[in-house]
């Protein structure tokens, strides 16, 4: 059932102790079941001959495939190559968890895991759109997780890129980039066939340079699409590397802000392990004259907020994930947290959070009240 | 149309070795995968189905656990599969392999197109594709790096040759033996899989197939694998240059002319 990389990945995960105290799932839950090594362990149990049960699938589901585990294995085994296999078998047998199915039904009708039609996706940001030029040198890639839930953030993004009088455009009916249904679908011929939508409606625009807002989107883009040969000539870039280029070159300026604060920044998963970028984000929290402040565990062993799509099923888990970082942020005397992720930032503003003693300051929208 | 894909299950890696008693490549118990020019091959058959319509066939010889790959064929889009696998295959050289092949394609109903790899992964020898044509009588193309279909059924080939590329044109039946790297391949898709639940996989076995067990396997194979070495890759002598760029480039050069005359 499973691939030979899956199952080569299970068999040396299965009996192996050494990732399980990073999984933020597991540490919150406290459910053994949770550990990537149990999930290894049903893999390799179903491989031997066992039925895949729902029971099982509704463990796969478990994760917010942070990478935490992939990334502290000296071995470099990756338990994420055979949860997102389990979960593709989860669809196919008809075993997806009934919190769940909601969001794969509305990811195979839709296009996004919000329940909403894809029509309503820029919504909020449609004024601003109808201000731009239909075709520009850049094309800012929103993302599904900040037009849902953070339209706040792609508009301060929008906002700087004006500020720095970039000519860049944004697409009034922009598709998915398919990221979030190979999280809850693992990479199908589905999510391919998605990608070539996407790839072709992104080259049309003629632009030469795509910056993605969403860490998740740029993955996708950078790590999986020339894979499947839904590749674009065009350039990806990070928004955070990219406002930092402006910066750095003088096209944006940062006024320091008045009243500086200790904050510290939280590290997105895949921003930082699966694309290696820790710096540009840091490089323009001090350019606002913050004082950051590291936690443990940031750059590239930084921990999971809980992830927007965890959130959305699995809200309790999520928010106990959630508010585990917040707990190491505080640790560290700062008053705010900064994230430079919508999925970060929405996860962080909506776990309950009681003791309001930490601030979760958006790192775009701080920019954009800075310039 | 009826297209047929022959894959052959190979082991991941090129280390599972060579069995020490029998001489052949150690298949049971590795990690497998498809031939890596095998499953562009596959690709290029769902993609020429895409634009002729029609059925496209896998067809694998190989031990039992090759059923686990036709699976994963079928979640691919693949319509029908067989497994040709007997004990008395085993041995069995591409003379062999390619009549064995051969008449397990007539026995699933014959093909317009047949696509194999350029060469396996393990064995590598790219006989089996040419011969296999030889048995079908058809036009035999290989090392194919681009098809292009047109509506009337005619096929547009381009191939590499010894020096650039050669454009075909060509009218099934006809065997292409292609390229890695001539489609992307596809993923296997949720609809596929679940599609895939309920095909069987044929399995061929020599009586099926009508063949004595003395015409085929290491008995009805004239190869014969005399002896297996492993070479090793070793430097005897080893020179380093510390200099600029240009003079280590030159002072290169000169050691390979004196080598080679001399
Ligand atoms: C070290 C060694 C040396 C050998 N030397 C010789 C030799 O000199 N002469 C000789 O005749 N045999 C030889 N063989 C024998 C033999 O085992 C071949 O590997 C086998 O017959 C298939 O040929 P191939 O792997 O070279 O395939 P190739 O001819 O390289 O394969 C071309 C294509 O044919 C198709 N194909 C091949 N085999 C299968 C299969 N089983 N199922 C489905 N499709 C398939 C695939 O599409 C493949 O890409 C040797 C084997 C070994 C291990
Ligand atoms: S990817 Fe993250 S959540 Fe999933 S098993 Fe690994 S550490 Fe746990």
């Amino acid at each position: 059932m499973f691939s030979e990389t899956a199952k080569k990945n299970a068999d040396a995960c299965r009996f192996c102790w050494m990732c399980r105290h990073v999984c933020p799932v597991a540490n919150s839950t406290g459910n053994e079941a949770h550990t990537p090594r149990a999930k290894g362990l049903l893999t390799s149990l179903v491989e031997r001959g066992s039925d895949y049960t729902p029971d099982m699938a509704e463990i796969m589901y478990q994760c917010c495939l942070c990478g935490a585990c992939s990334n502290d294995c000296v071995t470099g085994f990756e338990p994420p190559v055979f949860i997102r296999e389990a979960r593709t078998h989860a669809v196919v047998n008809g075993y997806v968890p009934p919190s769940v199915g909601p969001l794969t039904e509305s990811v195979l009708e839709n296009g996004n895991i919000y329940g909403k039609p894809a029509s309503e996706k820029m919504s909020a940001l449609k004024d601003v759109i109808g201000n731009l030029p239909q075709r520009a040198d850049t094309l800012l890639f929103v993302g599904d997780a900040a037009a849902f839930r953070s339209p706040e953030t792609a508009l301060a993004v929008m906002g700087l890129l004006k500020k720095a009088g970039a000519n860049y455009t944004v697409l009034p009916d922009e598709p998915s980039s398919g990221a979030e249904i190979a999280d809850l679908l693992g990479y199908t011929e589905d999510v391919r066939q998605r990608a070539f939508g996407t790839a072709k409606a992104l080259s049309d625009t003629g632009a030469s340079v795509i910056v993605t807002l969403d860490p998740k989107d740029a993955e996708i883009f950078m790590q999986h699409y020339p894979k499947w040969g839904a590749a674009f000539s065009e350039r990806v870039e990070t928004a955070t590397s990219c406002i930092a280029a402006l910066v750095r070159s003088g096209k944006l300026k940062i006024r320091p802000v008045q009243n500086r604060k200790n904050v510290t920044y939280q590290d997105p998963c895949r921003l930082a392990r699966d694309l290696n970028e820790e710096a540009p984000a840091r490089e323009l929290i001090r350019a606002t004259g913050m004082n950051l402040q590291e936690m443990f565990l940031h750059g590239k062993l930084t921990k999971c907020c809980g992830g927007e799509i965890l959130r959305e099923y699995s809200p309790q888990t999520a928010s106990l994930i959630a508010q585990d970082r917040l707990f190491d942020a505080k640790r560290t005397g700062a008053s705010a947290m900064v994230t430079s992720c919508p999925g970060c930032t929405t996860s962080f503003r909506k776990c309950g959070d009681r003791s309001g003693e930490l601030e979760v300051l958006d790192l775009f929208c701080l920019l954009d009240e800075c310039s | 149309m009826r297209f047929v894909a022959c894959i052959k299950q190979v082991p991941q890696s090129q280390e599972s070795g060579i069995d020490s008693v029998t001489l052949s490549v150690r298949r049971e118990g590795v990690p497998w995968m498809i031939s890596p020019a095998d499953e562009h091959a596959l690709e290029e058959a769902l993609h020429l189905r895409e634009r002729f319509g029609g059925e496209v066939q896998a067809l694998c010889m190989g031990v039992k656990s090759a059923v686990e790959m036709l699976r994963y064929a079928l979640s691919l889009g693949v319509d029908r599969v067989a497994l040709v696998s007997d004990p008395m295959f085993v041995g069995s050289d591409t003379y062999v392999t390619a009549r064995v092949l051969s008449r397990a394609i007539e026995k699933m109903g014959g093909a317009d197109v047949i696509l194999c790899g350029r060469r396996s992964f393990d064995g590598e020898t790219g006989q089996t594709a040419p011969q296999l044509a030889i048995h079908q009588n058809m036009i035999c193309v290989t090392n194919v790096i681009r098809v292009e279909a047109n509506l009337r059924g005619s096929l547009k080939i381009t191939r590499l040759a010894d020096e650039g590329e050669e454009l075909i044109e060509a009218e099934p039946p006809i065997l292409l033996a292609v390229c890695e790297g001539i489609n992307h391949v596809r993923l296997p898709g949720i609809g596929s899989m679940r599609r895939a639940k309920d095909v069987p996989v044929q399995v061929l076995n020599g009586e099926i197939l009508g063949f004595r067990p003395d015409e085929v396997g290491i008995k009805g194979s004239p190869t014969r694998v005399v002896q297996v070495e492993r070479v090793e890759f070793g430097r005897s002598v080893r020179v380093r240059i510390e200099k600029d760029a240009r003079t280590g480039a030159e002072n290169i050069l000169e050691r390979v002319f004196r080598a080679s005359e001399g």
